[in-house]
């Protein structure tokens, strides 16, 4: 008796014949949780991966005229990588380009990155001879590991340069057959 | 004759369909994080010093793995299929790639390559990719430019 008035002071539902009664949310919360979990630690095991864009230079089939393949009207900057070690840091790194000090050979990219910064035409350096459109190719050897030459890569870009390549090795892989006429 | 009278009777949603929904649409999606995850070949991708890299959106795209291995065999993979590092293997990915883009032009290519991997490896796949979307270009006389993404990782401690 003081439960039913206790459910009427407090404004639960009733049904027809005066009895109250609920939804018993128990194994939907149950649900909710397991499912909040499963895209926690989805989310927790995709973290870290980002990308860099990478145009590739595009292909003109001689079929397909577009006019609108990458030329390089400007003399591209050229920075060369060679891995000297398993280790971190452990690669030569050498410039060859319109740009002065490029033979000083930066020793890291932190290096290849402030020299490249202080080449780039900005309100900074208004004595800069680059422009952030300037073409830019790296270069790694045949034997570079691929982390280095991403280390390389990373410094252009973060020195301000929008148009950032790969040069095939100078002992290419595997040789594709060329697109037939 | 006495009138019967009925127990009252208790009123309570039915969350059992609810519960059967929810408990496929956990199968739903555990299976199809792991056929994504399947493409996603386990390596050590590269972690430079604070990259300027961005996080990836939600354009069609295809992922390529290049692994490091010490012979030739299944260097590549493109998606669930493996690929040798000979000529004929990357003839075929250059094949397979430009059946990709021919169905979907405006594909990206996610390029994951171990840390350790040398570079002779890599530039036969950036080739393979140039060369495939030139084929479909040619197939479909329009022009499709080769859009690669290359995947790092970002140091957490960083």
């Amino acid at each position: 008796m003081r439960s039913a008035r206790h459910a009427r002071l407090s404004g639960a539902p009733r049904n027809s014949i005066g009895q109250g009664f609920g939804l018993n949310l128990t194994p939907m919360i149950d649900v909710v949780f397991q499912l909040l979990i499963y895209f926690l630690l989805g989310a927790s095991l995709a973290q870290g991966e980002e990308m860099y864009r990478l145009d590739l230079p595009e292909r003109e089939h001689p079929r397909v005229r577009t006019g609108m393949s990458l030329t390089l009207e400007e003399a591209p900057l050229t920075i060369r990588v060679s891995s000297q070690g398993a280790e971190r840091d452990t690669y030569i790194i050498s410039v060859e380009g319109p740009v002065s000090g490029a033979a000083l050979q930066p020793s890291t990219a932190a290096d290849l990155e402030a020299l490249l910064r202080s080449a780039v035409l900005s309100s900074d350096h208004p004595d800069g001879t680059l422009t952030r459109r300037h073409p830019v190719l790296v270069a790694p050897s045949s034997n570079s590991r691929w982390e280095h030459a991403v280390d390389v890569f990373n410094a252009v870009v973060r020195a301000g340069f929008e148009r950032v390549n790969f040069l095939p090795p100078v002992q290419t892989g595997p040789e594709l057959s060329e697109v037939e006429p | 004759m006495p009138r019967l009278r009925r127990a009252p009777a208790a009123i309570e949603a039915n969350l059992t369909p609810l519960i059967d929904m929810s408990f496929l649409l956990v199968v739903f999606f555990v299976l199809v994080s792991r056929i994504t995850s399947s493409e996603l070949a386990p390596m050590n991708l590269p972690a430079p010093n604070d990259p300027l890299s961005s996080e990836p959106g939600d354009e069609p795209r295809a992922v390529l793995n290049v692994l490091a291995r010490g012979d030739d065999r299944d260097i590549y993979q493109l998606g669930n299929t493996m690929f040798n590092g000979d000529e004929d293997g990357v003839q075929l990915l250059r094949e397979r790639l430009a059946a990709l883009y021919r169905a979907t032009p405006t594909m990206l290519v996610n390029l994951r390559a171990d840390r350790a991997v040398q570079y002779e490896r890599v530039a036969p796949a950036l080739r393979a990719i140039t060369l495939g979307a030139a084929d479909a270009s040619a197939a479909l006389n329009a022009p499709i430019p080769p859009r690669v993404q290359l995947v790092v990782i970002r140091d957490p401690l960083q």
